[in-house]
């Protein structure tokens, strides 16, 4: 359904003297993902993640290369879908406008597409109690307001997720309970999503496969079931530096 | 003698009417490391401020604190500047808002280890360097030269626990050290924390709210919630068997989290 | 804690919008409040001291001073109050179409205002009234082209910073059109900011008209005017340096209370913001 075709992508910082030096973030990235399917993209910050996903958000162009969905560029696609992506970013406090109550940012995304779905059931599907409604965004915690944009993100039954560290600023706990909302949520809605981490140990929970992006490079893509059998250098450090509790 | 005694810890927020933290106490014995657990909101960070005094005026804290048997929870707020100076460090989650990001790493080092070691600068230099190899920064001449930005959070990160490990307190505190890091810097800072233990002798107290890195790095823990005691003990007692149903709580969602990695691994294991 | 609860605590921005409404009623309604006419000259009575005729006496040509500084609220202080309007709409309109739309656009619009940005805007003003000759509209056309390149940077630099939050990437990628996203997201989240900029800025524009028309460029008499009071008063300072108070206290407060009030305004703002981003 989605495929990323030998995207290139650098940016261009200023350094000593006048000469613009180019960065480059991203070389020859290329992979698919089916209909359905939750592929996980770990890598550390710095290694392109955000990159990537802002690429097939359409929010950036791409140097060379492209971003096609159902064959149409990411951009184009969003404009004749809308509603059909969707994204939860891990910095939940800017990701909501601040003058807005709870209930107008997710009627804002449930008008787009005329859904017949109401509020009350979204609410009820991120496990918010109604209450939460006519509050403002600083009066909800971390978890609550993460649940919030989970329930914005698919109040339009979106095709397409993609969920940029959406667990990671949360503590443990927090994490685990909205790790099982999605896990739900998943099998509910059959949405293909491409899940962001840095923690090994949350994407083997949720997602079907795994691709490790390391210095602008995908170095390796397992199915989950495998993820022990790792071959690159990368792959194999990451996992060990898993912090196990038992 | 315990090196830190809290007895009856409670500080209450006078502005908003509420209250932080109620009577919590604990103690942490010298060359051992001491866990606190909790979500964010538990009050935990408040605490340690509450511990070394440095709480906003309307905060009203009370209970007692001794620190190498001294009550500093009755200090005058100089000698307690001094007691924080010489015998205590802290090492916070964010490393980045730490460092002045105007001057380069080495000349803050520099600085900070001139003013309170009483060293020459040349003496500081050497020193700065030798304590960036120590918590395992390679080419630390290199770094010194640095501007904050121009450091990753993991560097940063390790430079503060640099300054703080240089400074020899007889107590560090590490505030949430490793949650704004990559997983693998993470178990990298994880392993380097557990070199420091054996090496320096030095007590650890360690404010977290991932158990995992609790189970690692103590042997003492305190539950938190909402600004109560839930329980503590022995680490490995409090996390195998956990008493409160809050702890088991904590637990449980910890181990629902890892199990499918933890089943992926293990059928792995099988096969071999 | 809304941004108006925290000006209702705030004493000095209270009383600043207190003192500044008050100068908004007596410009309005000027005609009625104003004991004498602002023009009439009454060459017998020039120069005298405080009457109950003429609350502020009079000047050497016997208009009374108090009625001649309420009807130049409505020159001094409307008109700079229009100027600024209307600046800052041309900067919300082509400041945001910079900061929204990027690209080819936003590069242009920035060139264009980094020439008009390279002149010092005095001499600017002083060019264009040259050529245009002295006078109410022109003087408010010259402050226009004098600072509309600043503003329409300014905002779009403030666009630009809140079209970089995740809400209004959220936005962007679920398919909202711009202008929804324009309208709804970025327009009231900047109002504030706007809002602070213009307030704070409101008193140069003051200062600016009072000086051009001091300078006989703007303002025409016998229209009354605080700068041209300022200028008239000037030719009597040696026997009466007295006339010089009134209308230069005029203009000090009101700037003062304007500056004052972009102050907390700004506060205010600020304060919201740290709460909400906690």
């Amino acid at each position: 359904m989605l495929e990323v075709n030998h995207v290139y992508k650098s940016y261009s910082k200023t350094s000593t003297g006048f000469r613009k030096k180019s960065m480059p973030v991203l070389m020859d990235i290329t992979f698919p993902i089916n209909k359905g399917e939750w592929v996980a993209l770990v890598g550390e910050s710095g290694s392109g993640k955000s990159t990537l996903s802002r690429l097939m958000l359409g929010l950036e162009k791409a140097d060379s290369g492209n971003v096609l969905i159902e064959g149409k560029t990411a951009a184009k696609w969003i404009k004749e879908n809308r509603g059909k992506m969707s994204v939860v970013f891990q910095d939940y406090t800017s990701s909501v406008n601040p003058s807005f109550k709870v209930k107008d940012i997710i009627n804002e995304s449930l008008k787009l597409t005329n859904h017949s779905k109401i509020m009350e059931s979204l609410m009820e599907k991120v496990d918010l109690p109604l209450s939460l409604l006519d509050r403002y965004p600083h009066e909800l915690s971390g978890g609550q307001l993460q649940r919030v944009c989970i329930a914005r993100a698919i109040s339009t039954n979106p095709t397409f997720l993609v969920l940029d560290e959406a667990v990671s600023s949360l503590d443990v706990p927090i994490q685990a309970q909205i790790l099982e909302l999605l896990h739900k949520l998943k099998k509910e809605f059959g949405m293909t999503c491409l899940f962001i981490a840095h923690d090994l140990q949350t994407v083997a929970y949720l997602c079907d496969a795994v691709m490790f992006l390391h210095e602008g490079k995908i170095v390796e893509r397992v199915e989950t079931e495998n993820l022990a059998n790792v071959q690159s250098e990368y792959a194999k450090r990451l996992l060990n530096s898993v912090i196990r509790f038992s | 003698m315990a090196l830190l005694e809290v007895k009856n810890l409670s500080i209450y927020d006078t502005q908003t009417e509420n209250s932080i933290i109620e009577k919590i106490s604990f103690t942490v014995e010298r060359n051992s490391s001491f866990g606190i657990v909790g979500e964010s909101g538990s009050g935990k960070s408040m605490m340690v401020k509450g511990i070394l005094g440095l709480m906003a005026p309307w905060m009203n804290v009370s209970g007692s604190v001794y620190f190498t048997g001294i009550d500093i929870s009755e200090m005058k707020t100089k000698a307690l500047r001094q007691v924080r100076a010489n015998n205590i460090s802290l090492i916070m989650q964010d490393a980045m808002s730490a460092f002045d990001p105007l001057d380069t790493i080495g000349k803050q080092m520099i600085e900070t280890f001139s003013e309170n070691l009483q060293v020459s600068k040349k003496e500081a230099k050497q020193l700065a360097t030798s304590v960036l190899q120590r918590v395992g920064i390679k080419e630390a001449i290199h770094v010194l030269k640095k501007y904050p930005h121009q450091l990753s959070g993991g560097m940063l990160q390790r430079c503060m626990i640099a300054i703080a490990v240089a400074l020899k307190p007889d107590m560090i505190i590490a505030d949430e050290p490793t949650t704004a890091l990559d997983a693998i810097t993470q178990s990298d800072i994880i392993k380097m924390f557990q070199k420091l233990q054996t090496e320096l002798g030095t007590t650890f107290i360690f404010i977290s709210h991932d158990l995992a890195m609790i189970q690692q790095l103590t042997q003492e823990v305190m539950v938190m919630k909402n600004g109560k005691q839930v329980e503590s003990g022995k680490t490995s007692d409090v996390l195998r068997r956990p008493q409160h149903t809050y702890t088991q709580y904590l637990v449980n969602t910890r181990l629902t989290m890892t199990k499918s990695f933890e089943k992926v691994l293990r059928k792995d294991t099988d096969h071999a | 804690m809304g941004v108006l609860t925290k000006l209702r605590n705030d004493r000095s921005a209270m009383i600043c919008i207190i003192f500044l409404l008050i100068v908004a009623l007596a410009g309005i309604f000027a005609p009625w409040i104003a004991p004498n006419s602002p023009i009439d000259v009454n060459v017998k009575e020039k120069l005298v001291g405080i009457s109950a005729t003429y609350p502020l006496g009079t000047d050497q040509l016997g208009r009374c001073i108090l009625s001649r500084l309420l009807y130049g609220i409505r020159t001094t202080v409307f008109i700079a109050c229009i100027a600024m309007v209307v600046t800052i709409v041309i900067g919300v309109i082509i400041g945001g179409i910079a900061g929204i739309f990027r690209g080819k656009i936003d590069e242009f619009i920035m060139r264009v205002c980094d020439i008009f940005m390279s002149f010092p805007s005095e001499v600017m003003i002083l060019a264009i009234v040259g050529v245009m000759g002295p006078g109410i509209t022109n003087i408010v056309i010259a402050s226009i082209i004098a600072k509309w390149a600043w503003y329409t940077r300014m905002i779009r630099s403030i666009v630009r910073k809140y079209s970089d939050t995740n809400y209004i990437q959220y936005a962007r990628v679920s398919g909202f059109s711009r202008w929804h996203i324009a309208r709804k997201h970025i327009f009231p989240s900047t109002a504030g900011e706007i809002s602070v900029l213009a307030t704070l800025d409101i008193g140069s524009v003051i200062i600016m008209i009072s000086g051009l028309s001091f300078l006989g460029l703007g303002v025409q008499p016998p229209t009354a005017e605080w700068g041209m009071m300022l200028n008239e008063a000037k030719n009597v300072m040696t026997i009466h340096p007295a006339l010089m108070l009134p209308p230069g206290i005029a203009i000090l407060l009101v700037v003062a209370a304007f500056n004052f009030l972009g102050d907390s305004l700004q506060d205010a703002f600020n304060a919201k913001h740290g709460k909400r981003m906690r």
